[in-house]
């Protein structure tokens, strides 16, 4: 039960979030890029996201009520790995790239999948916001306790 | 006497720290809205106090809540998860929880200092 613990486990959504809103940035940047340095085109990168349990606190330890399950829980970004679904195949002869039947490969992105996922990351982000805020109203209101 | 008077500040403070305590977890939950597979947590108290109330252990002062093991944090594995990634967190449920945890904590920061408010005037006598 730190001072703190709520914020932090707040801040390290926030951070999550904005990693995934950079990532798909990029695959949006990226929806016909063709050319990449493994000289396949663009593949698309998804975030995992993993539940944080680790660096309990020195008072979690020592308090009875917080050993088994109250931990520092916040959320982290274990990685950031590529979708492996294959590339769509656009018929387009006058591309530079284009093999001998005039087939293009181009990268797995769809663009309306990444705005609806940006759409849940901005929500997301906006949730942690309003945690951060009534935390900070909960530790400010303690401050006012025998005034 | 003032043992008496403290004591029911002592049942205040508890709850204050349950709520405290909910809200780190309600945060916690936020947090992983989007973590494959996690399971949302609950704070366990005010069940608890009921208990303890009814048999009448407070009234007599042979309360428990008195140390740090009543406020239990337990994983919710029977809430119904409607997605497919195994993920139970309902958000509106827990920005709707976080509200009214903020509620409640507020009034008994409020009650805390009205009680402490009393013992003031006592002592002043006037």
């Amino acid at each position: 039960m730190g001072f703190f613990s709520a914020m932090e486990s707040s801040a390290s959504a926030l951070t999550a979030q904005r990693l995934r809103m950079d990532t798909i940035s990029e695959n949006i940047a990226n929806a016909s890029t063709t050319r990449s340095e493994e000289g396949t085109p663009y593949r698309r990168k998804t975030v995992i996201f993993e539940a944080q349990n680790g660096n309990a606190p020195f008072s979690s330890y020592l308090s009875k009520a917080s050993r088994e399950l109250f931990t520092n829980g916040g959320v982290r970004v274990s990685r950031i790995v590529e979708d492996q679904t294959p590339f769509k195949s656009v018929y387009d002869p006058g591309h530079p790239d284009a093999d001998e039947n005039g087939i293009v490969e181009m990268p797995n992105v769809e663009v309306v999948t990444e705005m609806v996922n940006m759409i849940s990351a901005a929500r997301a982000y906006e949730a942690s916001v309003t945690a951060i805020n009534t935390s900070k109203s909960m530790a400010s209101k303690a401050l006012e306790i025998g005034k | 006497m003032l043992n008496k008077l403290l004591f029911q500040n002592n049942l205040i403070e508890k709850s204050l720290d349950a709520a405290w305590v909910r809200n780190d977890i309600i945060s916690q939950n936020i947090a992983n809205v989007d973590t494959p597979g996690y399971k949302r947590k609950e704070v366990k108290f005010e069940e608890y106090l009921d208990s303890e109330m009814k048999l009448s252990r407070i009234s007599n002062g042979k309360t428990r809540l008195q140390g740090d093991g009543d406020i239990k944090v337990v994983e919710d594995h029977e809430s119904y998860s409607y997605r497919l990634d195994g993920n139970n967190v309902d958000i509106e449920r827990e920005m709707a929880q976080m509200a009214m945890n903020t509620l409640r904590y507020n009034t008994l920061i409020q009650r805390i200092s009205g009680e402490l408010n009393k013992i003031r005037t006592v002592i002043r006598g006037r």
